[in-house]
């Protein structure tokens, strides 16, 4: 059947929902052979057509929408994909966790560098001053701008991002901005208490 | 000089919004706190507060004298407003933590009495809440006065500040001849009153000294803060009740002082009652906390134990009935009997009791109470219930709190046991209410039993001018009350069962101060040794501490305050016998 490849194609995107599956550079080889072939007869028959067989003039327009098909195929495919990028980059920031990078292919990563440019130009530009403003943080309104932590190792002098001194030492508690501890926490250092 | 004064009392914050917590407010704070149960309440009170406001803060629980000059010493750089949470006051915080000038003290301490530095300094030192005239703080005159009104006649007492004229060669001369334009009989006279004033100076500061003692809690203080911010709500309020049940449960405060905590507590209860009435919020009535403030059965934790057992390891019934006699068992049984409780129902763990016994349980209690001279079995408390779980008691928390600070051994950091207790105070945790309440049983049997063996093989020994009890190393529960509160629970059971048995020449032991010990439960060859004030004061008023001190300064024995309570002490086990024996001849 035609264009059963490209359907496969965006099943498998379908079905990983949560991560990005490698890039199916199999699949797209695929579609485009396939279409490759639908081109060529439809040339031919095309041709003869035009010197006036009237009677291929159907299985050309069936070989048609199979193509025009396949191309939204591999259109849906690719864009999605492509979303799912620019999600990553909300998500993770500007660096890609590696898992992530050996899924993508090179034009894919070529994009998500402009698109990190872009971004970055942007935020750039709406922020006063010096400053810029990271709009990827705090996608929602938070509860609060502070929590409250406990330290869980002793880590030392940590110099917040407004030049604040704190010294985290084993077993102290601290009322944090947020952003400041997603790190610390990630790396086992705090513990979030509620 | 009187308007210095007037200045000098400033360093009382009686205005906590205005002269406090606008103080902090934006800026980061420092918090020490220390262990007990009312400056954990007060801990989480102010917490709540920070949070609303978004003031960032770091947290330190510091046990003792050392502990917190270490603590400031590691961590004073990230804060120029540092609060002490029942910890501090009765050091001279200037001395001790050499502060740099932006510092600023805020000290919320019950321990009294306060050094008089604390009282009157520059202001880099302030004092919470009002000064009461119970504490009979020295005026300032007495205690510094002369020392720089009449620079003259103490240049020669002060070496420093006549060091430092030295450079000024004119100003030298001139004093000199003033000195000599002084007849001699000036001058003897001079000294002579100079000499007067410092040994009234020093009798004025040992009074003041002497007794050690505790004011209404923190907790409360701190209740009161976050009401003038309007920020006041049941659970807040429930803490504020546990702090305030900690230091009733341990009489830490004389009997007027808890009442007038009581009424407070009390008038704010019914007030924010009213408020939620007619907030007309009755979607979160489900989960909210109720508290009542009625009258209950004074037995430790009955709710969650049986109450026979409840019974028998609460000092006043075991104390009145000597329940470890026989015959104390015997009457206690025949006591259960006339009040029409049967045996079973009473062995029976309380929540599968029969409904109609547990409802009308204080009733049945109140009849008769009054025929066995118990009236003290029964007492006003507060209860707390969230929505439909289970009621407890402020005393079942405070017993919980005081076993996860007890529970720190060899193994386990003192600062989880802080963390597990911090813990029981949020309002989704009461998991870790119960295990408190599970540790604080095995506590209470273990002490109850320590009590027991006590009694029966005479450990409690009358040294003439004080009763002591030695509880050697390895005895089995020893983990149980190797800390300073079981150990003070443990303490005032003891006192409370010896005179209880004592009759004819043997009550004299009501005067008697009592001094126990046991071997640390955290440091091992340490004990900790405590004194009790003697149970005919009816005061809380300890003079042990200062006992303390003079016999650590005689025997040269290094000794540890704990939990910043001066009559409760830390000492290596081989000075002991030592230590004990220098302090029997004070006490004479």
């Amino acid at each position: 059947m035609f264009a059963q490849k490209g359907v496969e194609l965006i099943q498998e995107l379908e079905r990983a929902k949560d991560f990005l599956p490698p890039f199916n550079e199999d699949g797209v080889r695929q579609v485009l052979e396939e279409m490759r072939a639908l081109f060529e007869e439809n040339q031919r028959d095309a041709s003869s057509a035009v010197a006036g067989e009237s009677e291929y003039i159907t299985s050309v327009h069936i070989r048609h929408c199979a193509l025009e098909r396949n191309k939204r195929c591999l259109m849906a495919y690719l864009y999605n994909r492509l979303e799912r990028i620019k999600e990553h980059r909300w998500h993770f920031g500007s660096v890609l966790p590696a898992d992530i990078k050996a899924n993508i292919c090179e034009p894919e990563a070529q994009f998500f560098i402009k698109y990190n440019k872009s971004l970055a130009a942007y935020m750039k530009s709406i922020g006063e001053g010096s400053y810029s403003l990271d709009l990827t943080q705090n996608l929602k309104p938070p509860k609060n701008l502070y929590i409250q932590v406990k330290c869980i190792t002793e880590f030392g002098e940590f110099e917040t991002e407004d030049g604040d001194i704190v010294v985290l030492k084993k077993n102290s508690l601290h009322l944090l901005p947020r952003v400041q501890c997603e790190l610390l926490i990630a790396q086992g250092i705090l513990e979030h208490v509620s | 000089m009187k308007g210095y004064c007037e200045w000098l009392t400033e360093m009382y914050v009686s205005d906590l919004k205005r002269e406090f917590y606008d103080v902090i407010l934006g800026k980061r704070v420092l918090i020490f706190v220390n262990f007990d149960v009312d400056a954990i309440a007060s801990c989480r009170i102010l917490q709540y507060l920070l949070l609303c406001d978004s003031i960032s803060y770091s947290i330190i629980p510091v046990q003792n004298q050392n502990d917190l000059i270490s603590a400031y010493k590691e961590s004073c750089e990230q804060s120029n407003h540092i609060i002490l949470i029942n910890c501090g006051g009765t050091l001279d915080i200037v001395e001790h933590l050499e502060p740099t000038e932006e510092k600023v003290f805020f000290i919320a301490d019950s321990h009294r009495p306060y050094d008089v530095c604390n009282i009157y300094n520059d202001g880099q030192v302030c004092l919470l809440g009002k000064s009461s005239e119970k504490e009979e703080i020295p005026s300032y005159e007495d205690i510094f006065g002369n020392d720089d009104d009449n620079d003259e006649s103490s240049d020669h007492l002060d070496g420093e500040e006549s060091d430092e004229e030295e450079g000024d060669e004119e100003e030298i001369r001139e004093s000199k001849s003033k000195r000599q334009k002084l007849d001699p009989a000036e001058m003897v006279m001079r000294r002579r009153e100079k000499r007067l004033w410092h040994e009234k100076r020093k009798e004025i500061l040992f009074n003041y000294m002497q007794f050690s003692f505790y004011s209404s809690s923190t907790a409360l203080l701190m209740f009161e803060l976050a009401w003038k911010l309007s920020r006041d709500s049941n659970d807040l309020l429930w803490w504020a009740i546990i702090g305030v049940g900690e230091q009733q449960l341990l009489g830490k405060v004389d009997s007027k002082t808890s009442v007038l905590d009581n009424g407070k507590l009390q008038s704010h209860m019914i007030r924010l009652a009213h408020l939620s009435q007619h907030g007309g919020d009755s979607a979160g009535t489900k989960d909210a906390l109720y508290i009542t403030h009625e009258k209950d059965l004074n037995l430790s934790m009955y709710r969650h134990w049986s109450l026979l057992e409840s019974l028998k390891y609460t000092p006043q019934t075991a104390s009145h009935f000597h329940l470890w006699t026989l015959k104390g068992e015997k009457k206690l049984n025949e006591f259960l009997a006339e009040l029409g409780l049967p045996l079973s129902q009473c062995r029976q763990k309380y929540n599968s009791m029969d409904i109609e016994l547990r409802n009308d349980l204080r009733s049945i209690f109140q009849k008769k109470v009054e025929k066995y001279d118990l009236e003290d079995l029964i007492e006003y408390s507060f209860n707390s219930q969230y929505g439909f779980r289970p009621k407890n008691s402020a005393s079942d928390f405070v017993f919980a709190l005081l076993a996860l600070l007890d529970s720190a051994e060899k193994d386990k950091d003192p600062a989880d046991a802080f963390h597990d207790a911090l813990e029981c105070l949020s309002n989704s945790k009461m998991d870790a209410v119960y295990r408190g309440i599970e540790l604080a049983k095995l506590q209470q049997i273990a002490i109850g039993k320590e009590v027991h063996a006590c009694l029966d093989m005479g450990h409690v020994i009358n040294a003439g001018p004080c009763l002591y009890a030695v509880i050697q190393d390895g005895t089995p529960d020893a983990k149980y009350y190797g800390h300073p509160h079981s150990l003070l629970m443990l303490g005032q059971f003891l006192l409370k069962a010896h005179i209880s048995r004592a009759r004819g020449r043997g009550l004299r032991a009501r005067e008697l101060p009592l001094i126990i010990s046991a071997p640390s439960a955290i440091r091992p060859s340490h004990c900790l040794l405590l004194g009790l004030p003697p149970l005919s004061l009816d005061s809380p008023k300890n003079l042990i501490g200062k006992a303390f001190e003079q016999a650590a300064e005689n025997t040269q024995t290094e000794i540890t305050s704990v939990f910043f309570d001066s009559s409760v002490i830390e000492i290596n086990s081989e000075f002991r016998s030592n230590f004990l024996d220098s302090l029997f001849s004070l006490l004479e």
